[in-house]
């Protein structure tokens, strides 16, 4: 017959309320027992999840935005013409001034209190707007003109100095790449690969784009050193008319949704080497605005169908917490 | 893995509560498909979002005809939506590709 004398249990901290989960917590991997609760609780290993934002006040598609964090950001313009401009201070949206020109799939760049948008298009028109405008954090200026009207561009940079990249202006995939110095564009080193409805992250001198339409739906990536374009490695997963962090540093960004074909809720994140998956959206949307940074970003708007939403999504690191009820 | 269907607006995020929390991302699976329906995964966790917030109940047959139904509608406004004279590639340059079937899992 089996004894059990060496057998003992393993101590387990007592505490009267959980531990925060707040990402990054010291108590990562720890069980305690819960005396309030009356229950064993495990705090899990950190990791990137999308959680619900806020409702935008307009439902909206085709808009684009900037914000350095989640509750910094802001998206403006949208299909067919709007030129609403919204501010999210990490629960709700608030209406500001609006665009002077309204425009979809425009490129937008800058942080909260400074930002540009240029490019873009009126739906159902032929024109695609050379058209910039300044963002001062109260209202928006028109200023210099793109050299190359299109749309379906992607943005990078701040205020004072960013980028706007690709696109397609009618007839064509675009590969041109105009740099912005605070003052007006100049035409600087091409993209390897011409294409529309890419993404892009980072600032001037060291910016990312991934994705596009080319005319297939590819999952190129190219990063750009101040000077020239090289290709790194590809998406995980082709698509177009993704989300991106676009604040992010091209070292530390993430890409969400896009059609693949057919919307998907796919996320992935790029080191500065290759992409990784990660956890998905709840919702796939396609033509959806992103904003902020690699961990902490948002996407707002547009559905499974690229049709004008409301909802949003906000990217967070947060530690999972079991429990063990043993009432 | 197994699943349950309900519909339920996602109202967003208050001061004081998300419809979607982090915590609930980690704990079961959970994925939004046109028309509200939420497809969550049949666990302890996933039964908990249900009733707080609650969700109403469907069969999946009945979540995927609403799904499809909406899916139908979005096809035929991308069918409708003709400018003269434009190619089809032009089409969905325009427009985006015509929207795609959705499969609840």
């Amino acid at each position: 017959m089996a004894t059990f004398k060496v057998t003992k249990g393993t101590p387990v901290a007592f505490r009267d309320s959980a531990y925060p989960a707040t990402y990054p917590s010291p108590h990562e991997g720890e069980l305690f027992y819960n005396s309030s609760s009356g229950a064993f609780s495990f705090l899990g290993v950190g990791a990137g999840t999308w959680a619900s934002g806020g409702a935008l006040n307009t439902a909206a598609t085709g808009t684009k935005g900037f914000g350095a964090t989640i509750g910094t950001s802001q998206v403006n313009g949208g299909a067919p013409n709007l030129t609403k401009t919204e501010a999210y201070n990490g629960t709700a949206w608030t209406e500001l001034n609006n665009l002077n020109s309204g425009r979809y799939a425009h490129a937008a760049f800058g942080i909260a209190t400074a930002g540009i948008v240029t490019g873009g298009q009126t739906d159902g028109g032929t024109t695609y707007h050379v058209n910039t405008e300044s963002w001062n954090g109260t209202s928006w200026t028109e200023v210099n003109n793109l050299n190359e009207g299109r749309f379906k561009l992607a943005g990078m940079g701040l205020q004072g100095a960013g980028l706007a990249t690709g696109g397609y202006e009618g007839t064509a995939y675009v590969a041109s790449n105009e740099s912005w110095n605070g003052t007006s564009w100049t035409e600087v080193g091409d993209l390897n690969d011409g294409r529309t409805a890419l993404q892009g992250s980072g600032i001037a001198t060291a910016a990312l784009v991934a994705g596009g339409e080319s005319p297939g739906i590819v999952a190129k990536t190219e990063t750009w050193n101040g000077t020239a374009w090289t290709e790194v490695n590809d998406l995980n997963d082709s698509r177009y008319t993704a989300g991106m962090s676009g604040n992010a540093l091209n070292t530390d960004t993430l890409l969400f949704g896009g059609f693949a074909p057919g919307a998907t809720a796919n996320t992935e994140a790029f080191d500065g080497t290759s992409w990784t998956e990660v956890a998905n959206m709840a919702n796939a949307r396609y033509t959806a605005t992103g904003s902020g940074v690699g961990n902490g970003a948002l996407a707002s708007g547009s559905d499974n169908n690229g049709n004008p939403a409301q909802a949003s999504e906000e990217w967070n690191f947060a530690h999972p917490v079991k429990t063990i009820d043993v009432s | 893995m197994d699943y349950k269907y309900s519909v339920k607006v996602n109202w967003g995020k208050t001061s004081t509560d998300q419809f979607i929390k982090h915590e609930d991302r980690m704990q079961f699976h959970i994925e939004g498909f046109p028309g509200n329906v939420w497809v969550t995964e049949d666990n302890i966790y996933g039964e908990r979002w249900i009733a707080r917030h609650s969700a109403v109940a469907k069969t999946k047959s009945q979540a995927q005809t609403i799904v499809t139904d909406i899916v139908d509608a979005a096809k035929d406004t991308w069918d409708n939506d003709d400018v003269d004279g434009e190619s089809s590639a032009e089409k969905i340059t325009r427009l985006g590709a015509k929207p795609t079937d959705i499969t609840l899992p």
